[in-house]
């Protein structure tokens, strides 16, 4: 499903929503697909940076990953807390 | 004779690469010393299993120094190529940051890298293996270059706090004299890296976010690199090995770290305020948290005006008191 947040995400690392999303992906791979993002530090880049876009506020916990991880989880990880963000502001 | 801290303004001045890179060898020459006249003749006499485990480590995290030097020299240079036309100021820099790299830090690592090397043996541990040498020697992973030498700034605060330590508190005075004069030129390194940043970034070469982000990284609460084998979660790495992720930490292992060696409270605060320190030199930004650091960097990924930057910081720290 398509949102703001990952099409955020998927723009910062110039790929279309359905590479970026495609179910099962670990950030490694995504990593990979990337034409842009070098290591895991373009990845939070692209994580913070697609929050921050939704968002004036900057002060939201940003969450740790390992390239392990699914692309999946952080995005669910990120999407919680805008929720919560957006209720309490 | 000292470090030049803005590339930029040195450059502005009219300052050539070549005038540049003699101040770097007027530096270098002023601070040589010799591993083998500070070592030989002399013996370790009251060392004990805390100097082992400190040298086990420091003996093998100087020989990754060396594919990182000649990573910053080849792709400092490259850079400088890239940017020969569309930011000559930009392309000097890298051509300072790439010369220090191949000349200096290279072969000043190098003592760091003898030195350990030998006084590891005199303490009764057997040589690095070949494999493990080689493993240690693969090659540095590709970056933005403003990126690595902040990382850099950072793996050099983290060797200033542990070699620091050990030089104030090793009970044996060969090893206190050989920890105290690596951490000196360590200290300088960071310097050099810092000041390396902070020109690619004064000269448009990268974004302030560059600093940020990879500062972030290394300090951030629980998962920063800072905190290296204790780190809950660890990403699998081949080729390259980053030291702080290989620390021995283990209780019941004789050559384990012990938290008063690299990890304690006030060791950490330390690590951290030299870092913010740093992050303060390479970007004008005065932060002096870890949440600032966060905030700054959130805000850069947004903007790069250093102006909305401070705004954002202001503002969470106006947030914050009325919280509190």
């Amino acid at each position: 499903m398509s949102t703001p947040l990952r099409a955020a995400i998927a723009r910062r690392l110039g790929l279309s929503e359905e590479v970026a999303f495609r179910p099962g992906t670990s950030l490694a791979q995504l990593l990979a697909a990337s034409p842009s993002a070098i290591n895991s530090i373009d990845l939070l880049d692209a994580f913070a940076g697609a929050v921050a876009d939704q968002s004036i506020d900057v002060d939201f916990d940003l969450p740790a990953f390992t390239l392990d991880h699914s692309t999946e989880e952080v995005v669910e990880a990120l999407e919680k807390m805008n929720v919560t963000q957006a209720e309490t502001h | 004779m000292a470090i030049i801290t803005s590339l930029v303004e040195e450059f502005g001045r009219g300052s050539s690469i070549t005038d540049v890179l003699r101040a770097q060898q007027q530096y270098h020459e002023q601070r040589r010393w010799s591993v083998n006249q500070l070592i030989d003749n002399r013996c370790l006499t009251t060392f004990g299993d805390r100097d082992r485990a400190a040298l086990w480590h420091s003996a093998r995290a100087e020989l990754t120094t060396q594919p990182a030097g000649i990573r910053l020299a080849v792709d400092g240079v490259t850079l400088a190529q890239e940017l020969a036309k569309t930011n000559p100021l930009g392309a000097k820099v890298a051509h300072a940051a790439a010369a220090w790299s191949a000349r200096f830090w290279l072969e000043e690592e190098a003592h760091h890298e003898v030195a350990y090397g030998q006084l590891l043996e005199l303490a009764g541990l057997d040589p690095i293996p070949e494999d493990e040498v080689v493993e240690h020697r693969g090659f540095f992973p590709a970056d933005n270059y403003a990126r690595v030498c902040v990382l850099q700034a950072c793996v050099e605060i983290e060797a200033c706090v542990t070699y620091g330590e050990m030089a104030k508190t090793s009970g044996d005075p060969l090893v206190r004299d050989v920890f105290f004069q690596v951490m000196r030129d360590e200290v300088q390194h960071r310097q050099y890296f810092t000041s390396f940043a902070k020109a690619l970034v004064d000269a448009g070469v990268y974004p302030v976010k560059d600093i940020l982000s990879m500062a972030y990284v290394w300090v951030r609460p629980d998962s920063g690199e800072t905190f290296g084998s204790t780190r809950k979660d660890q990403s699998h790495r081949e080729g390259f090995v980053n030291w702080w992720e290989q620390v021995r930490v283990e209780p019941d292992d004789g050559l384990a770290l012990r938290d008063d060696q690299i990890r304690t409270p006030a060791l950490h605060e330390r690590k951290v305020r030299s870092v913010l320190a740093m992050v303060r030199e390479a970007t004008d930004l005065e932060i002096t948290t870890v949440e600032q650091l966060k905030r700054a960097y959130v805000a850069s990924l947004t903007s790069d005006d250093l102006n909305r930057i401070r705004s954002a910081i202001h503002r969470g720290d106006a947030r914050q008191a009325l919280a509190s």
